[in-house]
């Protein structure tokens, strides 16, 4: 059964608020964890010593740290409503476990996920450092999978919400299987969108600003049958807009 | 701009004597003359509420074992003539914009219908006044309820099953793909009827009725507030469960192969021409319960905006040839006199605004009647001036274990509960008073699955009978494919006054409680309904 409109509305604040806290963690970037900041390769060229020495100036950890930051920042608020749904669906005693849960298992796929995207991010700027081929490359690919049925069908599996075993450790397997599942149908929906800024040489922060925008929007539309689409989501700046307009209004007739 | 009065269908006994009905079919005649791709005619303004006739809603070739619902896509409804040109659609701006709208499962289920009749009302009338027929034409609806002529009205007026009009000419009221005959009113199992019209809330944090809520399904008379995710099938009103979806599935019905008639599927409905009259009672029943049972609509703007206020389409009804659209809200429609039209003001009434016609009295049973329900728990003190408080906790207390399959015939569940969770439930009995009102308590069939729309699922818990649910609509919340995510649907039932009788009689110290799950129609061979999980819950003020 759906939470009350307070319980609901606690739910997405705290959501937003944990973040809105990545979001700043991002901006100020403590100790450059986001983002290729040395880049370098050897009169030679591409090998393995150049790839070392880029790993060695960007460790491996410190970049993953970074992605999870990412995720966690442009992710979460896309986890609302299945949150709110868990914490409807269990036991009272066990709705703050499963919650953490449910994140563990969608986190924990976009993690597996970034080792892959940062590894190719970093093998490439060895073979083609500060070059703007890549962006170019990936960004047609970006569009392709954007417009793809693939896309959708992983942006509709993306709504089922799954039905929640009560009793038992089932009940916790039930939840971390729910984020695992959930995440595969993010990661598929977006992997390449979230790819997108980790590569461009400049303007990273806008760029994820507005890839948070884009994926939000389309997460926010209805299931739609699977198919080639040339369609750009502006469902999150019509939601903001009328949103406004009702605020607005509210306000003015208790003025 | 006149009050237009939609009339009784069954005024001359249902017949095509009647004048609203021989110009309702005479009017149709010249809308299924015109071929799909007109937004001015009878397909096209079908489709508006829903359609298996586009590449991604049309309902695929099963797989082995797998049920055929195939005989549903529009392209093998008999109903449908060749000149409506099935294969040359409308353009996609245009069944973008209109078709697939209907709002089920959602408190804009009667704001929507009522601006879907008003678009069609004048349409209709447009052809009849060019036919030379009267201008003071308006949807005729038809009361099943009605309780004149011991029940009669209960059948589908006679004026839809004659084979040709007065002029010898086909009647395009009678349906070959309609099976059931009529409605069976009553309070029992696989029964419609108004008791919905004695609720007093439209939805949750709308204001409470003095009396107390009436609170069938636990979304009130209009439904769940829909959020930003409306994947339907979740919050379902007390009006659109029963009658609405109750008489879809009726009317719809089974013919011998099992297979589902047009009334029974929310994508084939609106092709029948009984939907109009049927969705006009609705509609009345909907504007009696405002004007002669003083309840008010909601007055949040996430209400009065309509699904535009979360990001959504707005509804919009074609009104000509062109697809010229009239775009609507909910607080647009959310009176009858003086509803705001297309730029202009309309206005309709009907000749019949009693709140109720089966269910004349209020229901004196504890689910309807907050303050029977203190007297009947011995709570002393001024009960009939109490008012429900609008913020209700909710929490699980009990589910089955595992996912059941309900096949023909009756199913077993055990809902075991969880001990502190449960003892919430008892302690609120023990210390209840007027100040403190004891909790609600709420049965859940969750993620229920299948295809058989026209079925009736009655449920009974520890052997007492609850309530019977049509199954409307459960087909398109199970398609994985396509536009849908495959939930299944939810159904919510009030078991207080249980709970109630378990505490009276000293028996609420209990682990679990049997749940049984009736399936009323007779299931096909290789048919089956599935339920995710039953679970059961508290609700506290």
């Amino acid at each position: 059964m759906k939470p009350s409109r307070s319980k609901r509305l606690a739910i997405s604040l705290t959501i937003i608020g944990t973040s809105v806290f990545a979001w700043v963690l991002l901006l100020v970037n403590p100790g450059h964890i986001l983002g290729i900041v040395h880049c370098h390769i050897s009169d030679s060229g591409p090998s393995a010593a150049s790839f070392q020495m880029l790993l060695a100036m960007n460790p491996f950890s410190s970049q993953l740290a970074g992605w999870g930051l990412m995720v966690v920042a442009m992710m979460l608020p896309k986890l609302i409503l299945p949150i709110q749904d868990i914490y409807g669906q269990v036991f009272k005693h066990q709705r703050l476990i499963s919650v953490l849960l449910f994140v563990l298992g969608y986190i924990g796929v976009w993690i597996v996920a970034g080792v892959f995207i940062i590894t190719a991010t970093l093998v490439i700027n060895v073979i083609l450092p500060k070059s703007y081929i890549p962006i170019a490359v990936i960004g047609i690919i970006t569009l392709v999978w954007q417009f793809s049925p693939i896309k959708q069908r992983c942006l509709n599996r993306g709504h089922v919400h799954k039905r929640l075993s009560a009793f038992g450790w089932k009940a916790y397997a039930d939840v971390l299987v729910f984020g695992v599942v959930h995440g595969l149908w993010c990661v598929g929906s977006g992997w390449a969108l979230m790819w997108f800024p980790m590569i461009l040489p400049a303007g990273h922060n806008f760029a994820m600003v507005i890839v948070t925008f884009i994926m939000m929007s389309e997460h926010l539309e209805h299931p739609r049958f699977p198919g080639w689409h040339i369609y750009f989501s502006s469902k999150l700046a019509r939601t903001i807009f009328t949103r406004t307009q009702i605020i607005i209004k509210r306000t003015l007739q208790f003025n | 701009m006149p009050t237009f009065t939609r009339k009784n269908a069954w005024n001359q006994n249902g017949t095509l004597d009647n004048p609203d009905l021989l110009w309702y079919a005479k009017a149709l005649q010249v809308m299924q003359a015109r071929p799909i791709a007109d937004p001015t005619s009878w397909w096209f303004y079908a489709a508006i509420h829903g359609e298996y006739l586009l590449p991604g809603n049309t309902l695929p070739k099963p797989g082995p074992g797998q049920p055929d619902y195939r005989y549903l896509n529009w392209v093998n409804i008999k109903y449908i003539p060749v000149g409506a040109h099935l294969s040359t659609v409308p353009k996609k701006k245009l069944t973008d914009l209109f078709w697939d709208q209907c709002q089920h499962a959602t408190w804009y289920f009667t704001p929507w219908h009522r601006g879907y009749l008003v678009a069609l009302e004048n349409l209709i009338r447009k052809i009849i006044v060019g036919l030379n027929g009267p201008a003071d034409w308006a949807l005729p609806y038809w009361n099943y309820m009605n309780q004149a002529n011991s029940g009669a009205q209960s059948d589908i007026p006679p004026a839809f099953t004659e084979q040709h009009l007065p002029d010898g000419s086909a009647n395009p009221l009678l349906v070959a793909e309609r099976y059931g005959s009529g409605v069976t009113v009553g309070n029992g199992r696989r029964q419609a009827n108004d008791e919905c019209q004695w609720d007093t809330i439209y939805t949750e944090g709308a204001n409470p009725g003095a009396a107390g809520p009436g609170d069938l399904t636990g979304y009130y008379y209009g439904g769940g507030e829909t959020g930003f995710n409306h994947a339907g099938g979740e919050e379902t009103g007390d009006l659109e469960s029963n009658p609405h979806n109750a008489v879809h599935g009726m009317v719809g019905g089974n013919n011998k192969a099992k297979q589902a008639g047009l009334m029974g599927v929310p994508n084939t409905a609106a092709l029948d021409p009984i939907f109009y009259l049927h969705h006009a009672n609705i509609d009345r029943m909907w504007a009696a319960w405002n004007e002669t049972g003083k309840n008010p609509n909601p007055t949040d703007a996430n209400w009065q905006t309509g699904p535009a206020a979360h990001g959504n389409s707005r509804f919009a009804m074609p009104l000509d040839v062109n697809g010229t659209a009239w775009y609507y809200k909910p607080k647009d429609v959310s009176t009858t006199i003086g509803l705001a039209y297309n730029g202009t003001t309309y206005a309709y009434t009907y000749d019949d605004l009693a709140l109720a016609s089966f269910d004349t009295k209020q229901p004196a049973r504890p689910l309807m009647n907050l303050a029977a329900r203190l007297t009947r728990l011995n709570i002393a003190g001024d009960v009939k001036n109490i008012k429900m408080a609008n913020k209700k906790e909710r929490e699980l207390v009990g589910a089955s274990q595992g996912s059941i399959t309900l096949k023909s015939n009756e199913t077993n569940a055990n809902v075991q509960l969880k001990t502190a969770a449960w003892k919430s439930v008892s302690n609120s009995l023990l210390q209840a008073s007027v100040t403190n009102i004891p909790d609600e308590v709420f049965l859940q069939l969750e993620g229920v699955k299948g295809g058989n729309d026209v079925n009736f699922l009655s449920v009974y818990v520890n052997d007492e009978f609850v309530k019977s649910v049509s199954l409307f609509g459960l087909l398109n919340a199970s398609m994985q494919q396509g536009a849908s995510s495959g939930q299944g649907l939810t159904f919510k039932f009030n078991i207080t006054n249980i709970v109630d009788n378990l505490h009276l009689s000293h028996n609420i110290d209990i682990n679990s409680l049997n749940v049984k799950i009736k399936v009323e129609d007779e299931l096909p061979g290789e048919e089956q309904i599935t339920i995710d999980r039953v679970s059961v819950y508290r609700v506290s003020q």
